[in-house]
């Protein structure tokens, strides 16, 4: 059995941060019930080429939720306050992104759940905190990129800052958020007890290590980032020569070799021993004051090879690189084929799809992922959960389902 | 539910408890970002995490800087560097240090004691340096059959690409994240480098070493976790391949733009290069932005009722919001905005903005200490908090073997006799050796 087979978590509130942490528990095991207001989460509608329709098709929702239960229910009436009351009461884990301050003011303050279920962990996952100055502010990835202190120096010096690619900006939160969750059922073992965890995703991006040291440095030293065009910024010998991503043929490759001292691996790269007897090569001083016309080499060589040609050789001159993948290179890559790293399931709504995962590959003897199930379908465990979990006459679920009522579509919200 | 005794659930009004992973120990032997993030969180969490360093290769910066180099307090490189550097400071939280030359019998001996008395081993070493130091799983199980060990690799520790070098730069592009960036009238060549798949291996080596945890303890196993931190990034990207089989051509490159949201983008403000982030994703918000940047009139445009009317109108819409932010200093219109319940942020810079920012220090993402005598500098702490646990641990990085005789002796019962010809040999000290920044020499495979 997958290691977090007897775990259950209710998952509450919108938002990729809290969804992504309950993905990592639901492939290890966990059994989370997502609750979706009637309408459905804002991720079945949310898809990267525009707004979609049709909620049980937006590959947003379909790759956050796999492996999850669906309960709809409106969380602001009182039968549905009283639902998640009672889930909560039985649960391991709730994992919510409401606005800090809703749980309370709806009667679930986390002393309210400690009293009635004290090994309950409460996993508060929200932009700014349950706490500060900004506890009430309002986010979404670009905004929260904003605040994350990583979004300054992308792009180029003379426009403005780029946001990171999908919804990078709040999933990696949530990717924090589950080894402390983890953490916590593990403690409970000895003491019983439960806790409240809270997370603000501007933090857990402040924490990251190319922000650490960043503001180390800072601290230590008085230096400020600069925003740099990585191609015209060569201020000393040991900036990268060859440093930053190339066009070859039919791709880019990204290459970082790690200063001066891989000079010779790059000789070695481009194939042209000659460079080594080149006056303008010769000292790490005359390399600097080179460097275009090095660059000019460089991207003479890789632009007249294939990112496969290029990726080959730079790793075999031992220069730490990678090609620019997209989805449908790395859906036929031969490492993650080798890997097995894609997982298939099949969507009543979507059909057959490859997933990704699980997030590391398990080699002892015992099992720790569970395999995956498709995204749930709106609702389609609401009278499943009814029933079982909170042991609701059946007379009593039949009003609590009418009450949260079927999906309207294309609500505007 | 987990079965758990009755008799132990404690009452909940007393006492915080005692952090997660007190009691537990933790080897590690990582270098640069991703492994030692994830030391520094267990760390964070109360475990005892004893690196394990060696004086034959300098991890902290050159072992001689130039006098002046960036990175050191107050400008100062002084006698011991490796024990002054920011970026090795900065990372490295929370640990005991002990230096052993893993080419050595024993070193080896040494490590294998120190694994006998640990729960959790992991390493970053790519797969080239876990064969040639002996640090292989079966090897580590050897020395004590219940470890939990996590692997982190570049790509793995099997496959085509196995032997293959990466940095967090070189894995943002082969795990699809840098197509995604960038503006899209200039080609990829233009990218910034970023290293933002280190953080998402140290969230995930520590997801991965917990789940271990509880594996353990139900079954009495050891375990062992192989994490390519390719697939880890790729993990955060999985709806564009989902998108990709369902749509068959790739979804496209939009910089800043939004492929529904509007108005959405990154905006000028008042002071040069500084700028503000704003998105409006619902109809509520739509309206509440317009009346406060005083542009009701769009209210009364039919067409822009609808967030589909609304995105094909958003080099206007943008643009309205850019005259607005355009006469604002930076905060004002985030504070203005957020007062109206749109979404809207100041970029931050992680430095000198985040150093001065109330949300920094008020929930102790950095807090004020003078770790060795250093000075007093803001030091990065655990960035998250448990309410009903004792507060996060938050102890400097440690200096080079400065817990050798600590652990060497007090925890494996070594002489001081035995400990000082250790020195002699060099097979454990506090002093890089000269020749310790020699970079390694390629293996061929």
């Amino acid at each position: 059995m997958a290691v977090l087979s007897a775990v259950t978590v209710i998952e509450v509130g919108a938002g990729p941060a809290n969804a992504f942490c309950g993905k990592l528990l639901a492939d290890a095991g966990a059994r989370v019930i997502k609750i979706e207001p009637p309408d459905g989460d804002p991720a079945r509608f949310d898809g990267p080429r525009g707004r979609l329709e049709d909620p049980e098709r937006s590959p947003f929702f379909l790759n956050l939720n796999a492996g999850k239960q669906s309960v709809t229910l409106d969380i602001e009436t009182p039968a549905g306050i009283e639902v998640l009351r009672r889930l909560a009461a039985r649960a391991d884990v709730l994992l919510e992104s409401l606005a800090p301050g809703t749980l309370e003011a709806r009667g679930l303050a986390y002393d309210a759940l400690r009293d009635a279920n004290p090994g309950l962990l409460l996993a508060s996952i929200t932009p700014y905190g349950q706490t500060g100055p900004y506890r009430d502010y309002v986010a979404t990835d670009i905004t929260l990129f904003a605040s994350s202190g990583a979004m300054y120096r992308e792009g180029l010096p003379d426009r403005e800052p780029l946001r990171y690619g999908g919804h990078m900006p709040r999933t990696y939160p949530g990717n924090l958020a589950a080894g402390f969750i983890v953490a916590a059922l593990f403690r409970r073992r000895a003491t019983g007890r439960g806790d409240w965890l809270d997370l603000a995703e501007m933090d857990a991006w402040a924490a990251h290590p190319n922000q650490i040291s960043r503001r180390l440095q800072t601290e230590y030293s008085g230096q400020v980032e600069a925003r740099e065009d990585t191609k015209t910024a060569a201020t000393t010998a040991a900036a990268g020569f060859g440093r930053g991503t190339y066009r070859c043929l039919d791709g880019f490759v990204t290459f970082l070799p790690l200063g001066d001292r891989h000079w010779p691996r790059l000789v070695e790269f481009v194939e042209d021993p000659t460079l080594f007897e080149d006056p303008r090569f010769a000292t790490r001083e005359a390399r600097r004051d080179h460097r275009t016309d090095w660059e000019e080499i460089y991207e003479a060589y890789v632009g007249s090879h294939t990112v496969a040609e290029i990726f080959t050789a730079a790793q075999r001159a031992g220069i730490p690189s990678g090609p620019l993948n997209d989805a449908r290179r790395l859906l036929a890559d031969p490492q993650l084929a080798e890997r097995h790293f894609f997982r298939e399931t099949t969507h009543p709504g979507a059909g057959a799809l490859r997933h990704t995962g699980p997030v590391a590959k398990s080699l002892g003897v015992d099992d720790v992922w569970a395999d995956l199930a498709p995204a749930p379908s709106l609702g389609a465990h609401t009278r499943e959960v009814l029933e079982r979990d909170l042991d609701l006459p059946a007379g009593d679920v039949e009003a609590l389902a009418r009450s949260t009522a079927a999906p309207t579509p294309n609500i505007e919200r | 539910m987990p079965e758990r005794s009755p008799d132990r659930v404690t009452d909940p009004t007393t006492e915080p408890q005692p952090l997660p992973l007190a009691g537990i120990r933790v080897v590690e032997i990582a270098e640069i970002w991703a492994g030692p993030v994830m030391g520094a969180m267990l760390g964070d969490l109360g475990a005892d995490v004893v690196k394990v360093e060696a004086i034959q290769r300098s991890a902290r910066g050159a072992v001689r800087p130039l006098p002046g180099s960036p990175g050191y307090p107050n400008g100062e490189i002084g006698d011991d560097p490796w024990n002054r550097s920011a970026a090795f400071n900065a990372i490295n939280r929370n640990k005991r240090d002990v230096t052993l030359d893993l080419h050595t019998p024993r070193g080896q001996a040494l490590l294998d004691a120190l694994l006998a008395h640990a729960d959790i081993v992991f390493t970053n070493l790519s797969v080239d340096a876990q064969e040639s130091l002996n640090l292989l799983p079966e090897r580590l199980h050897r020395a004590n059959p219940r470890l939990i060990v996590v692997l982190l690799t570049g790509f793995g520790m099997t496959g085509p690409y196995r032997y293959y070098r990466s940095m967090g730069m070189t894995l943002d592009g082969a795990s699809g994240h840098s197509v995604l960036r960038g503006y899209p009238d200039l080609d990829l060549s233009t990218l910034t480098p970023v290293h933002h798949p280190d953080g998402i291996s140290a969230a995930t080596g520590l997801y991965c070493a917990m789940l271990g945890l509880e594996a353990r303890a139900q079954s009495g196993h050891g375990q062992i976790f192989d994490l390519a931190q390719l697939e880890a990034a790729m993990f955060h990207l999985g709806e564009y391949l989902l998108d990709e089989q369902l749509e068959g051509v790739p979804a496209p490159r939009l910089g800043n733009d939004h492929p529904w949201m509007a108005p959405h983008g990154c905006f000028p403000a008042i002071e040069d290069d500084t700028w503000v982030a704003v998105a409006v994703d619902t109809a509520a918000r739509w309206q509440s932005l317009a009346r406060t940047i005083g542009r009701e009139d769009l209210l009364d445009r039919p067409e822009l009722a609808t967030i589909e009317g609304r995105h094909a109108a958003r080099d206007q819409l943008n643009a309205a919001v850019a005259a607005w932010v355009r006469g604002r200093d930076r905060f004002e219109a985030e504070r203005t905005l957020q007062a109206a319940g749109v979404p809207a942020a100041a970029v931050l810079r992680p430095d000198v903005d985040h150093l001065a920012h109330a949300q920094i220090r008020e929930r102790e993402v950095v807090v004020d200490a003078d770790f060795h005598g250093l000075g007093t500098f803001a030091y990065p702490h655990g960035p998250w908090r448990l309410v009903d646990s004792a507060p996060l641990a938050f102890a400097p990085a440690p200096r080079l073997g400065e817990h050798n005789r600590e652990i060497l002796g007090g925890l494996l019962g070594l002489t001081d006799a035995e400990i000082a010809t250790l020195e002699a040999d060099q097979i454990i000290g506090t002093r890089p050796l000269e020749t310790a920044d020699a970079p390694v020499a390629v293996r061929r495979h």
